[in-house]
């Protein structure tokens, strides 16, 4: 892609709306608002609308909505008067909602300038950070609460209720009466097992736990014992030998 | 005015827009006063800001929101940056400007009343002013689907330095200034080719 169409891509994404767009072919011009040629800004509006759909760009509806409209006014234009209009021109023309609007525009336009500029003073001025206790303190509690605040307030509630709620307990996949059974045949083959050994088949954490349950299960019920040589040592299952008698 | 009586309002005042955060007003000022000084010790704030005001001094006094609170001088703020360890959150967008603007300029107005004026699509927008607090819903217009009314904040006021409403410049201002000027908006140069990536999208419309 080269520059020139590098170029109008951006610039392209900066137009805020259809007006803001039209207020730059306007200006560009150096004309006044209400001097606008319709038929001459209805084709540049169009002009730089194929362009964004040449580029791919998101064309949005506001845009087309505006071509639309200008395309109305440009043919109502070109209407021959009708008779009555001479007595109130002002009014019979075509272009003045559209000029309204675009005055209108370019008022709020300079405003949000004049707001950015306000914003930027302000930020030069700093003041005492709240410290954390405050944050934390009474201090807050005198603060008025907007309806927006408590639904927001409701909206984390019922976020977290939906989390309790969605919790679904699934049914284990792996038991820890199969795991005893496998532990117990281990041991009898070979005539003791290592600790860490008996997990080596452990697939998940699921069966890494049901199996530390089977362990705990044997030894409760004395069917296995624990045997350590000397403290932090590898732990050694073995069968209880008063049972095997 | 340099009384004993004043000065130890004065530093009451003093100790207390010191201590907070926020803006304080001047009921809540003078009910603390009172009740730690004699009632012929408490003078009028404005005596007290003024004085303060006039000082050599880093800080001044500046009303934001119906309050008062002590900020540093703007003319100072490189020098305060350096202390900061957080870098500055992105500005405002150019639609947040502008959606802002009309909100609070025609203050309560609704959604589609606002996507009127800008040409636009709003409601992203309305979101991200609402959930930083600039916006709230003031109430529903009675009409057809009963559409939310928006007005802006205190918070507002105090992002943009501004007292009250009715300290934002007139909108009959603008139109003005817009008249005097009609010539002032000439081409957008052409960038550079090492520009393109930087253009942001606070430059480049605004034609200053």
């Amino acid at each position: 892609m080269n520059r020139i169409d590098d170029y109008i891509r951006i610039k392209l994404e900066l137009f805020e709306g259809p007006l803001d767009l039209l207020l730059h072919l306007i200006r560009s011009q150096q004309i006044d608002i209400s001097a606008i040629s319709i038929a001459r800004i209805t084709d540049q509006y169009l002009e730089t609308i194929e362009l964004m759909k040449e580029l791919d760009l998101d064309v949005a509806g506001d845009f087309l909505v505006m071509a639309a409209t200008l395309i109305l006014i440009k043919s109502r234009m070109l209407l021959p008067p009708s008779e009555n209009t001479a007595d109130n021109l002002e009014e019979e023309d075509p272009r003045e909602e559209l000029i309204r609007r675009l005055k209108q525009y370019e008022l709020f336009k300079e405003a949000s300038l004049k707001l950015e500029d306000m914003e930027q003073i302000r930020h030069r001025m700093y003041s005492r950070p709240s410290t954390p206790d405050e944050i934390q303190g009474g201090k807050d509690w005198i603060i008025d609460v907007s309806l927006v605040d408590l639904l927001t307030a409701l909206k984390d509630i019922i976020i977290r209720r939906k989390d309790v709620i969605a919790h679904i307990v699934r049914p284990s996949p792996v038991s820890v009466r199969e795991k005893m059974t496998r532990i117990l045949e281990l041991i009898r083959e070979n005539g003791t097992l290592l600790f860490s050994e008996v997990f080596d088949d452990a697939s998940s954490r699921q069966d890494v736990i049901a199996t530390f349950l089977a362990i705990l299960e044997l030894v409760r019920t004395q069917l296995i014992r624990a045997r350590q040589r000397c403290l932090m040592s590898d732990i050694r299952l073995v069968l209880c030998k008063p049972r095997q008698e | 005015m340099a009384e004993m009586s004043d000065s130890l309002f004065f530093s009451l005042c003093e100790a207390l827009l010191f201590s907070s955060s926020e803006p304080i007003s001047e009921t809540v000022i003078l009910r603390i006063a009172s009740e730690y000084l004699q009632d012929d010790e408490v003078g009028p704030l404005s005596e007290f800001i003024e004085w303060y005001n006039q000082r050599q001094s880093g800080l001044k006094i500046v009303k934001l929101a119906g309050g008062w609170q002590i900020v540093t001088r703007p003319e100072f703020s490189d020098a305060v940056r350096r202390l900061k360890t957080t870098t500055r959150k992105a500005r405002f967008s150019r639609a947040s400007l502008e959606t802002l603007a009309i909100v609070a300029y025609r203050q309560p107005i609704t959604a589609p009343e606002i996507e009127n004026i800008r040409g636009v699509e709003c409601s992203g927008v309305l979101k991200s002013l609402l959930d930083k607090k600039l916006i709230t819903i003031l109430g529903r217009k009675h009409g057809p689907g009963n559409p939310l009314l928006y007005g802006t904040t205190p918070q507002f006021l105090m992002v943009f330095g501004l007292d009250e409403l009715q300290s934002l410049p007139s909108l009959e201002e603008f139109e003005r200034d817009l008249a005097d000027s009609d010539t002032k908006y000439l081409e957008i140069p052409f960038p550079q080719t090492d520009d393109i990536s930087s253009t942001s999208n606070l430059e480049s419309v605004d034609e200053k």
